[in-house]
């Protein structure tokens, strides 16, 4: 008996063990790399809130179509097939035009109104202040004022909003086009989005002589990150044959410092080839 | 002291066996699942940066006892030199004292001796030092060295013993040469001479310079209309054009000699002579009262039509190899620019844009042609790859840019440009970098030619 018991003990132990080790909770969240995923202009991500900001969005496009301003520049454009299509406003390049239409409208919505307003205000409040008695007027004025900005904000940030899912739903349309009849989904992975971000950052450190001939030089790192994206370690697996080459992609690395978080925790070895050549076409 | 032990278990129940089993089973599968270590692969294509950053600190004694404040004249000029012509080399950004955090200053002349640390986290990538000693029978000494900051390491180190004044310029020019021979393979540009048609008064006379517009010297005194000059491959002769007053004439200048010669030929018009580096010196003349181009033999006198045609065919220029010869013809209405294979002889047509293509310069290596085309505001200079087909403009005005030249290394342009309102020669590169002026003295300076780069 006693064996028996510490016998079920042991399995027990191990049948907890086992799943704490490897049941997915719920903590991390698992990516299905084979999904495809939105293809979107990498160097305007905004790269802390990628993840989080695209997905809210995919469920309300529908909803977010109506909003009257978009519909207004493609009036103007073109033909009435195209509208239903395009109250996504022209391919918008995500995230980083958000930030500047962002401000635009806010501009727009201040300096619009001035102009307008000022123009009729002022006559009319010298006459109607001295005898207006009412504060409450005043008041309800300023409210309404207040409520008309607030909405026209509320507007163009759903004008936003829309214009950007249109543009991302126009990219994925382009991406289906694109992948032709019977052709696998050419998606792109979060490691693909990943290594674009990566290639970003360490290629804007990377600094070596225009004169180049017609060598193409070619040298190759491998660097760890931890989870962080810290560059933990790195070396350089593959020579130019040009010391001041393989110096400059070092140095690049080594200015690099720190890379975004990896998207999964699998993610730690990356291994970079540096080409002196641009790409061609 | 108790000592645990796994049990024996002599018999176990077929269902515990099972059990067991499974468990492992489970644990198996489970481990299965765990990502495997993934490895990304990423390609990145060009430097984000196509300069490199470099520092020149206060220059100091190279006897460190010696007074660091009194900076003689020969040094300071030194100093000058070096700064100006590392400003004609596009991809060397020079970093201000300012960019450096904390001290600019370095603590003495040797590596061991520098803190690279600071200059590292300034971005630095070269780190130039400048040591001096006064010298009796002379100016003194002086020491430059550049430094990979990165790595701390030597890139080049090299001293002078200066007699006289006039040697401060040569001196910067060989470290400079050797520095650029270290960064790009190429050390051309500091070891080539331009020759110009400098006009002053009425009259055009050639004239040479080094890149910098050192060493300015005027080679004929024609009083007359001296034109288009051309280097041999070699560097020794220099041809070019002399108008006389009833005809041309083939004007050649032997360097090595100093001695000018000019040399008749039939017909009337003797245009852009330049060199086959095969067979010597080719010419558009109109023996036949129509400009073709022809080579001339070892009498110098005209040979075999490389180009005849019913239109005008002037302006020849070879490729390092000489199998690729381009020219500007008019056979198609236009003044085009047209590339001949010498091996084939089969031409074809390299510029469809534009109605006024001229001056065409093939570059050494043979890839590159450079061109002017006359736009609506001026003809400006574009630069047409023959591999990829691509044209690419590299001048941008004001005013006229003509006379496009390649260096002996194919990055290097040199051209004329009357943006300031006279006439000068600027130098930029393939890449369409910004132009910079090669200070020529008075008088406009027009058809820059480039010579080769001396051994």
């Amino acid at each position: 008996m006693r064996s028996l018991s510490i016998l079920l003990s042991f399995l027990l132990h191990g049948a907890i063990a086992s799943l704490a080790l490897f049941f997915p909770f719920g903590g991390e969240a698992r990516i299905d790399l084979d999904k495809p995923v939105y293809e979107v202009e990498l160097l305007r991500l905004p790269q802390k809130k990628t993840p989080s900001k695209p997905e809210p969005p995919k469920q309300g496009p529908a909803k977010v179509k109506p909003p009257p301003k978009a519909k207004q520049p493609e009036a103007a454009r073109g033909p009435a097939e195209r509208r239903s299509k395009a109250s996504q406003p022209k391919a918008v390049k995500i995230p980083d035009k958000q930030k500047r239409v962002a401000k635009r409208p806010k501009k727009k919505a201040q300096d619009k109104p001035a102009p307008e307003k000022r123009p009729q205000r002022p006559p009319p409040k010298p006459k109607s202040s001295p005898p207006a008695p009412t504060k409450d007027e005043v008041l309800a004025q300023a409210l309404g004022e207040a409520q008309e900005e607030a909405k026209k904000s509320e507007e163009s940030a759903q004008d936003i909003l829309s214009r950007e899912l249109a543009s991302i739903e126009q990219t994925v349309d382009r991406n289906r086009t694109a992948q032709g009849a019977g052709g696998r989904p050419r998606g792109t992975t979060v490691a693909d989005i990943y290594s674009h971000i990566v290639e970003t950052r360490i290629k804007e450190h990377w600094r070596f002589p225009s004169f180049g001939g017609s060598d193409n030089l070619q040298a190759e790192v491998e660097l760890q990150i931890d989870a962080g994206g810290r560059i933990i370690e790195y070396a350089l697996v593959k020579k130019s044959g040009r010391n001041d080459f393989d110096r400059s992609v070092l140095r690049a690395v080594d200015e690099t410092e720190k890379l975004p978080s990896p998207p999964r925790e699998d993610i730690r070895t990356i291994r970079v080839t540096f080409n002196l050549q641009e790409k061609q076409g | 002291m108790s000592i645990f032990r796994l049990p024996q278990i002599p018999n176990i129940h077929p269902a515990l066996t099972l059990l067991a089993a499974g468990l492992v089973a489970v644990l198996l599968w489970a481990a299965s699942t765990v990502h495997a270590a993934e490895t990304l692969h990423i390609n990145i294509y060009g430097p984000g940066q196509t300069g490199l950053n470099l520092f020149f600190p206060q220059s100091r004694p190279i006897d460190d006892r010696a007074a660091a404040e009194n900076v003689p004249g020969f040094v300071r000029q030194m100093r000058e030199h070096l700064e100006n012509n590392l400003g004609y080399l596009p991809f060397i950004k020079p970093v201000p004292q300012g960019d450096i955090l904390g001290s600019p200053e370095i603590q003495g002349l040797q590596g061991g001796r520098i803190d690279f640390k600071r200059f590292t986290m300034s971005q630095v990538d070269i780190l130039l030092s400048l040591g001096w000693r006064n010298e009796d029978g002379g100016l003194g000494r002086v020491e430059v060295r550049a430094f990979d900051v990165f790595s701390g390491s030597l890139i080049l180190g090299r001293g002078y013993r200066l007699t006289s004044s006039d040697q401060i310029d040569e001196a910067a020019n060989r470290f400079c040469a050797d520095l650029m021979d270290e960064l790009t393979g190429s050390s051309g540009f500091f070891r080539t001479q331009l020759a110009f048609v400098r006009k002053a008064e009425g009259v055009k006379e050639i004239a040479t310079c080094t890149p910098q517009g050192y060493n300015v010297r005027q080679l004929t005194s024609f009083n007359s209309v001296c034109l288009s000059p051309a280097w041999s491959w070699d560097g020794r002769l220099l041809a070019f054009t002399h108008v006389s007053d009833t005809r041309h004439q083939l004007g050649l200048w032997n360097r090595e000699q100093g001695r000018l010669r000019t040399v008749l030929l039939p017909g009337n018009t003797l245009i852009s002579p330049t060199f086959d580096p095969k067979d010597g010196l080719v010419i558009s003349a109109d023996p036949q009262g129509n400009p073709d181009i022809y080579s001339l033999n070892d009498q110098l006198e005209l040979g075999k039509a490389l180009v005849r045609n019913w239109a005008i065919d002037i302006s020849p220029h070879f490729d390092r190899t000489g199998k690729k010869m381009v020219f500007v013809s008019s056979r198609l209405g236009n003044p085009h620019i047209f590339l001949k294979d010498m091996e084939s002889g089969q031409v074809r047509r390299i510029t469809y844009e534009g109605t006024y293509n001229t001056n065409p310069s093939i570059s050494p290596d043979g890839r590159f042609v450079a061109f002017s085309r006359m736009l609506d505001d001026g003809h400006r200079i574009f630069v047409h790859d023959l591999e990829s087909g691509r044209e690419r403009q590299v001048s941008f005005g004001p005013g006229n840019d003509e006379d496009p030249c390649w260096g002996p290394d194919s990055y290097f342009l040199a051209f004329s440009s009357s943006r300031t309102g006279t006439y000068q020669l600027y130098l930029s590169t393939r890449h369409a970098d910004e132009a910079k002026r090669v200070p020529t003295g008075s008088g406009a300076a027009t058809s820059p030619a480039w010579s080769p780069a001396e051994e």
